[in-house]
């Protein structure tokens, strides 16, 4: 079983996975994300909260490089994200709406995780070479998200859930210290959304960090770690969930659920 | 098989087999982008190479490579600008290059007539120069399409998780279309310029009906690519028809004949892949409110199927029968 490389326990005292500090962000003039501080360490599982339009998407691909920032620092395993090379250690698993994967199967979609590494300093022409080393890799990837019998059905034909699952088994396969995922519960019904979140949590109980965008804590709520809560593009909270929703709640126990309105209410129910 | 005897027929057979394993293999990654239709406005943009080598005397196929891998490469830089004028710009590169070749070749005292060989194809234009740049054209797109496909078909498939990955994608994004751009050219004597997206998209379609998955899709469509192009030239050798034109009726059949097939095996596909919900829905009462009520058949309620059973559309909740009590499903 492939475990993220990042070390178990004693997070406070290792370098943050990802570290954010004073984040300023504009798209086409207008100011999306203001003075955003955020942390990561690893065996953490940090939630990033807000409405539509709060910058949640906008954090998370500033982070990874997919836009650029205005004003703030960005470092990532203790780098600077402009001379950060080590991209396989963050596992991206994006909206399952945003992706158009036709005509291709599960096991491909996965295996493009494996190009994440290089073998011996080359990539190129060598990733065919490494077929069979690559192909346990995503074997593997696919038994811990438990999709082993899909792996030749087209990634069409699945299900919402198996989809999102899918998807976080591609980003598994780059054997990644950190997943950062953008609503993984958005279009799967909740019987699957159990499935996704306990996935991400046997990952975090395994010493590797997540940082998941959510539209409501609900079905994540008993793992998550931190909860950042941004809203007009700044961190209103840092910190962990209030205690009804945060741990030790099974799923028998009062509703976890936290539409995202009470969340991004003016008046704040976070503790001071 | 007299024909094999045939000089020209040798050469027009061995480019047109090669057109016919590289424009599907491009094609497949084109596709997978959906930009099916590169391919048409790439053979427009050459149209403008050969108007200029009619009009200066040269030889019309390393000139076409050369403009048309020009324009595709402004192509894609005005594609990844992601300006909203992209989509004009297109189509007055696409409309440009064609425009321009006519009139150039018209200069050049022949006319849009002096094009058509160039337009659909012609098996007796194929000169041995040509075939020999081809073969080295045509051997280096199909190195790169498939030595490198597992990392062409991740920017393809997802542009935003290649990026993450660390690939250099804008690279693989300018491979892709110069590929393209180069195969189009080089199929212009066989296929012709007009014909040759055809030869792109059709076989690829058809193996994707056929065969599951990226990869299999992308032999399979070098098969059927490479089939339809050769016996497209022996076709229209014995029963003297254009060749392009040959070749792209004969793919259109091929893709035809594949919807039976598709269909056959996406039944016992589907009737495989349908696996029960592993976590069983939460049991949830209906208010009770069909005391006064029963839901059947000629209630006025709209009727859904529902697995094994019918749920009822009631005040917007879709309700079935459980026992003593109907249930929210």
């Amino acid at each position: 079983m492939t475990s993220p490389g990042g070390s178990t326990g004693a997070a406070a005292a290792s370098t943050p996975v990802i570290s954010v500090r004073r984040l300023g962000v504009s798209l086409g003039g207008l100011p999306i994300l203001r003075e955003v501080d955020v942390t990561v360490n690893p065996g953490q599982i940090v939630a990033l909260l807000g409405g539509n339009g709060s910058g949640k998407t906008t954090l998370l691909r500033a982070i990874l490089n997919l836009i650029g920032h205005q004003a703030g620092t960005i470092e990532l395993f203790g780098q600077p994200q402009a001379h950060f090379h080590g991209w396989a250690r963050i596992g991206y698993v994006p909206q399952k709406a945003t992706i158009g994967l036709h005509a291709t199967t599960l096991s491909e979609v996965v295996h493009t995780g494996t190009l994440a590494y290089r073998h011996g300093g080359v990539r190129g022409l060598t990733t065919l070479l490494h077929h069979r080393r690559n192909a346990q890799v995503v074997d593997q990837a696919l038994t811990q998200v438990g999709l082993t019998a899909q792996a030749k059905e087209l990634f069409t034909h699945l299900s919402g859930g198996q989809q999102q699952r899918g998807l976080i088994a591609r980003a598994l396969a780059q054997q990644p210290d950190v997943l950062v995922l953008d609503e993984p519960f958005a279009g799967v019904d909740q019987t699957h959304q159990h499935s996704v979140a306990h996935s991400l949590a046997t990952f975090r109980d395994r010493g590797g960090a997540v940082l998941v965008v959510l539209h409501e804590t609900e079905m994540m709520a008993e793992f998550i770690d931190t909860a950042v809560v941004l809203r007009e593009g700044r961190v209103i909270h840092h910190g962990a969930l209030p205690p009804q929703t945060s741990h030790h709640h099974g799923h028998e126990s009062e509703p976890t659920h936290r539409p995202v309105g009470l969340i991004t209410g003016i008046e704040s129910p976070w503790p001071a | 098989m007299s024909f094999l005897a045939l000089a020209f027929m040798q050469r027009a057979l061995l480019a047109a087999a090669l057109a016919g394993l590289a424009s599907p293999a491009i094609g497949t990654y084109i596709v997978q982008r959906r930009l099916s239709l590169l391919g048409d406005g790439l053979g427009h943009v050459a149209i403008a190479g050969v108007g200029l080598a009619l009009m200066t005397g040269t030889a019309p196929l390393p000139l076409a490579v050369i403009v048309c891998v020009v324009g595709a490469v402004l192509i894609e830089f005005l594609r990844q600008r992601g300006r909203a004028s992209g989509d004009i710009g297109l189509a007055i590169m696409f409309y440009g290059g064609l425009a321009a070749g006519v009139l150039m070749a018209s200069v050049a005292g022949q006319g849009a007539g002096g094009l058509q060989a160039y337009l659909f194809g012609s098996l007796v234009t194929v000169s041995t120069f040509d075939l020999g740049v081809v073969v080295a054209l045509t051997g280096l797109v199909l190195i790169i399409a498939l030595g490198f496909s597992p990392q062409l078909f991740a920017v393809c498939a997802d542009e935003d998780y290649a990026t993450t990955l660390g690939l250099p994608v804008r690279l693989y994004n300018f491979t892709i279309v110069i590929l393209a751009a180069i195969t189009v050219t080089t199929a212009m004597r066989t296929v012709g310029l007009l014909l040759v997206s055809a030869l792109m998209v059709i076989p690829v379609a058809a193996a994707q009906n056929v065969f599951r998955g990226f990869f299999r899709g992308l032999a399979g469509a070098m098969g059927i690519g490479l089939v339809v192009a050769v016996s497209g030239v022996i076709v229209s050798y014995y029963a003297n028809l254009a060749p392009g034109a040959t070749i792209v009726l004969l793919s259109i059949t091929v893709f035809a004949l594949s919807w039976p097939v598709a269909s056959l095996t996406h039944r016992r596909r589907t009737r495989r892949i349908d696996d029960p919900d592993p976590v069983p829905l939460p049991h949830q009462i209906a208010p009770d409110d069909h005391a006064r009520h029963g839901h059947g058949p000629g209630c006025g309620h709209v009727m859904v199927e529902h697995g094994d059973h019918i749920d009822y559309i009631h005040h917007g909740h879709r309700h079935a029968q459980h026992g003593d009590h109907y249930d929210e499903h």
